[in-house]
């Protein structure tokens, strides 16, 4: 989980333990981590037709 | 070893005979002065009378409007979270050596020197081991988007310890708050201080930054260039145990050393930060 200083823009990783407590913060905004986007798969070349 | 040929001192078979050589002369060992006593957690370290400890963390204390407590029939609950530390890591520095060397080996006090240096090898295990814990417990620092000077991250980095609210805390005062350096950025510190006071740049130590004790260590494991944290946050109870010298039995040999057994535990892993 990952946090973000509203006031200061510093960002922090805390462990799961602690990230528990920082959601009490109210300086701090918990960032939402997207997953990252699929790549496209690769393109099979096409067969050369016979 | 190599020793020097004289000049002029023939040796009666062929060439020439060397000059003396004397021995004895002992280098000190070194290392750096160690940290965490300062700054590790006062109650739950020391000597242990136990093999585990457990520690009660309170949660801080929310007023109600007047009558909440009667018109609810109950007044707030105390909450506390348990911390245990364990002693959990034994070890040993156990030297052995014999009468015969010691005597004839040339070196005064051999044994008082090697007793010595056991306790040091220990003292700089604790060092580490403290600060791996602050490294593994704490919370990783990024100064946000162009911060890139050292004062401005350290000083980022002491607002992290000094700004946490939750359950258990609600700001931390300065004096209350320790940053240790690796010696690189302990450097870069340091060179800001040569910039803004000028003819201080002597000093090794700076002693305080912006109301912040702060301290350069070697101990830090790698990668990690500083360190901020409340004192008190972690607790290190150690046993030492010293091995006088006593002879090993039906030998000329003498052994000594010490045992020790320790625990280190980040008690307060909310108050601390890495960068």
């Amino acid at each position: 989980m990952k946090f973000i200083d509203k006031r200061t823009g510093a960002t922090y990783e805390p462990s799961d333990e602690v990230a528990a407590m920082m959601l009490a913060d109210p300086n701090l905004e918990k960032v939402e981590e997207r997953p990252a986007p699929k790549k496209p798969a690769p393109k099979r070349a096409a067969k050369p037709k016979e | 070893m190599a020793r020097i040929a004289s000049l002029n001192v023939l040796l009666s078979t062929t060439g020439k005979d060397y000059l003396a050589e004397q021995y004895g002369a002992v280098i000190a060992n070194v290392q750096k002065d160690c940290i965490s006593q300062i700054i590790k957690n006062v109650n739950l370290s020391g000597t242990p009378g136990a093999g585990t400890y457990e520690a009660k963390r309170f949660e801080n204390k929310t007023s109600n409007a007047y009558g909440t407590a009667r018109s609810g029939g109950a007044g707030q609950a105390v909450k506390a979270t348990p911390v245990t530390i364990a002693v959990n890591v034994d070890k040993e520095i156990v030297v052995e050596v014999e009468q015969k060397d010691v005597t004839l080996y040339g070196v005064d006090a051999l044994v008082e020197r090697e007793a010595a240096s056991a306790q040091k090898a220990m003292t700089r295990e604790l060092e580490r081991a403290f600060f791996t814990e602050a490294v593994s417990a704490g919370t990783a620092y990024t100064p946000g988007n162009g911060v890139t000077a050292i004062e401005d991250i350290i000083e980022g980095l002491i607002q992290s310890v000094e700004t946490v609210q939750n359950n258990f805390v609600d700001g931390v005062e300065r004096d209350m708050i320790t940053v240790v350096c690796d010696p690189a950025t302990y450097g870069k510190l340091r060179t800001y201080f040569d910039k803004v006071e000028s003819g201080n740049g002597n000093a090794e130590s700076f002693g305080l930054f912006h109301g912040v004790k702060v301290f350069s260590s070697v101990y830090l494991p790698a990668g990690t260039h500083a360190v901020a944290m409340a004192d008190g946050s972690i607790a290190q109870p150690v046993l030492p145990t010293i091995a006088p010298a006593e002879r090993i039995q039906l030998s000329n040999a003498i052994a000594f050393g010490l045992f020790y057994s320790y625990g280190t535990k980040a008690v307060a892993a909310d108050l601390i930060f890495k960068y």
